[in-house]
């Protein structure tokens, strides 16, 4: 069941998110917060209280809009891949260790050398789901998940123990050496090439999805995997493909968290990245170009609510519930009438209710 | 340790069998982690005693397991993201209604189960087997029991399993599967609500992120038993075994913390990766989509 496609589709979601936003925080501020006005101008300004704040905010769109990519194009190819989270900490750990790994390799070759090991780092997570899809039919729902609940602690165990910057205040690997960092474009502001890699991504999987015969096919697949099989679209070795090409590109996000923004990995870094993509994916309606100005969205919920707790009495954590609610209004497909919730009755419907996996 | 593997079994058992009222009626709650999460955070709220913790643990996991089917099945709503964005709302709103009821983001006591006394070991049990055990293990047994029975030997748990199986006989019967479904999913909310209230009681406090995976376990453990109640409950039994091994190796600092808490997952991986896809493939899609 997918959300509806195209840019009229996404400005419906869109405004229905914003009113979300607004509504909650005209209820929740006047509950619960003694200065409801405050939070609500800080949250709205949130990111754009100044230019080197809005292009902060645009970083971080680019990495968030990668992992949404790489969400969308699983969703739409019927791989529910949940394992977002694990594959961005894998992504970024697997990237500091190649970068200080080499510390004399020259610097053009070790950042792209650390983006394949991000990349590569993410498909390792990914891989099990890949291999048990293919090989056993196994739920790739629960395999992503359940490989990236495993492999976090063990990240987190890697970075806290054998490979810790004991000089470091932070939980954390050594600083990778500044060179092969991502230069800031915009310097105070922590704008990078981050952009380009994430323009580049959603051009390119646009590019397939639209227009070559494999996107089409794994998008038949996601709308009927029955019929492309019958019609020979889609081989047995596409979902495992997709998984794979998901799991790159939040590996690849990871990657970039390391070579733009922090420059070593911290402990727990990926935080709710891999969630927040699907949440992007989604209002994006599942479609790569549109996942730009979801992220957008996105990260302007997190850098507004972090604002809101900072100068009024709002938690921070009212902006992890706001996100759910962005999340699942955009999933919505019918808006039921109040006499339908209260009156409402239906004949039996063979089939009704159930998710067959199409649009 | 029998003691032990049970007490961490148990959760996981009372979840997965309400959730597999779900799984068979033809739809995966993928909602059990914040269903549970939901029935622990209410258990502390609202009771006062364990009588009232464990029935506002079941009511609140009863109004959200049906306010996720609404959203789901009258609201068509992806299932899958539904649930997801449900979990995300829960870790949320848990927190900031702490914050605001409690005044603190963390451990809160639970006042019903200060100063709990152990059950009265019964009639035929050995010495240890159930020492310590705090009121929760009895609410948890007993509705266990019930869902295996309703689950095999009603009228609704066969029209559960017919929803799943063949649902347009049941329609054709007059029975509209969408009820059936909604039902299934009410099940399982006061499941895992109950669940939910019985980690509080065992702990003697709300602590965030207090259902710590055993939502996704239990689902794992449903996947597992192949929609049947003997490998639901083998593999609770399992996954059980694996807590208390975490716990044990922890305990004994054989291995780093974190290989503890990575090891049930690590292990359900193993099994559900190498495993046989359950026997859904072609019924309703999912598994095509899995696949």
């Amino acid at each position: 069941m997918r959300p509806g496609t195209g840019i009229a589709s996404f400005a419906k979601r869109f405004a229905l998110s914003v009113a979300t936003v607004v509504a909650f925080f005209a209820l929740y501020g006047t509950l619960a917060s003694g200065e409801p006005a405050a939070a609500l101008v800080a949250f709205v300004r949130g990111p754009f209280s100044s230019v080197s704040s809005a292009l902060t905010a645009l970083e971080r769109c680019a990495t968030l809009s990668i992992c949404a990519v790489g969400v969308a194009w699983a969703f739409r190819s019927g791989q529910y891949n949940l394992g977002g989270e694990g594959q961005v900490y894998a992504g970024a750990f697997s990237a500091a260790l190649a970068a200080l790994s080499f510390p004399s390799m020259p610097a053009p070759f070790a950042s792209v050398l650390a983006l394949a090991a991000g990349a590569s780092g993410g498909i390792l997570v990914a891989g099990p789901a890949a291999l048990a899809a293919t090989r056993r039919g196994t739920d790739v729902l629960l395999v992503t998940f359940l490989s990236s609940q495993a492999v976090i602690p063990l990240i987190d165990w890697g970075i806290a123990s054998p490979f810790r910057d004991v000089e470091s205040y932070l939980v954390a690997t050594p600083a990778i050496a500044s060179a092969f960092r991502f230069a800031r474009l915009a310097p105070p502001a922590a704008l990078t090439a981050t952009v380009g890699i994430a323009l580049a991504v959603v051009a390119a999987v646009s590019f397939r999805m639209l227009c070559t015969r494999r996107g089409f096919a794994e998008t038949t697949f996601g709308r009927n995997p029955a019929f492309a099989r019958s019609v020979g679209l889609a081989g047995p070795l596409l979902p495992a493909r997709v998984l794979v090409m998901s799991g790159s590109l939040h590996g690849l996000a990871g990657a970039c968290l390391v070579l733009a923004s922090e420059g070593r990995a911290i402990r727990g870094m990926s935080g709710g990245l891999g969630w927040n993509a699907i949440g992007a994916a989604m209002l994006a309606g599942l479609d790569p170009a549109m996942c730009l100005p979801s992220s957008l969205f996105f990260v302007w919920l997190d850098m507004g609510a972090r604002n809101a707790s900072m100068v009024s009495d709002l938690s921070y954590d009212a902006g992890t519930f706001l996100k759910a609610l962005v999340i699942l209004f955009a999933t919505i497909r019918v808006w039921p009438s109040v006499p339908a919730i209260v009156f409402g009755r239906r004949k039996a419907v063979p089939g009704d209710g159930i998710d067959r996996g199409g649009a | 340790m029998m003691g032990t593997v049970f007490a961490a079994m148990l959760p996981v058992l009372a979840t997965a069998l309400g959730g597999l009222f779900t799984e068979a009626s033809g739809i995966l709650n993928i909602a059990l982690e914040g269903l549970l999460t939901v029935g622990a955070f209410a258990s502390v709220a609202a009771g006062t005693g364990y009588t009232s913790a464990f029935a506002a643990a079941a009511a609140a996991g009863l109004l959200f397991a049906s306010l996720l089917a609404f959203v789901t099945f009258r609201m068509k709503a992806d299932p899958f993201v539904a649930a997801l964005a449900f979990n995300l709302a829960v870790q949320g709103g848990c927190s900031v209604l702490s914050e605001h009821l409690f005044g603190t983001k963390g451990v809160v006591p639970a006042f019903f189960a200060a100063g709990a006394s152990s059950v009265a070991r019964p009639t035929g049990f050995s010495q240890g087997f159930l020492d310590g055990f705090k009121p929760g293990v009895p609410v948890l047994v007993v509705l266990s029991a019930l869902l295996v029975v309703v689950f095999t030997r009603t009228v609704f748990g066969l029209r559960v399993r017919a929803a799943g199986g063949n649902e347009d006989a049941l329609a054709a019967g007059g029975i509209d599967p969408v009820h059936v479904r909604f039902a299934a999913y009410a099940v399982s909310g006061v499941a895992a609500g109950l669940a939910g209230a019985y980690l509080v009681s065992d702990i003697g406090a709300w602590v965030p992120g207090i259902a710590a995976g055993r939502g996704w376990t239990a689902l794992v453990a449903v996947y597992l038993g192949r929609k049947s109640v003997a490998g639901t409950v083998a593999a609770s039994i399992g996954f059980g075994l694996a807590f208390a091994l975490a716990d044990a190796a922890q305990g004994f600092a054989v291995i780093p913390g974190e290989f503890s808490i990575a090891l049930p997952y690590a292990l359900a991986v193993i099994v559900a990766a190498t495993g046989r896809a359950s026997d859904r493939l072609g019924r309703d899609g999912r598994n095509e989509r899995g696949a």
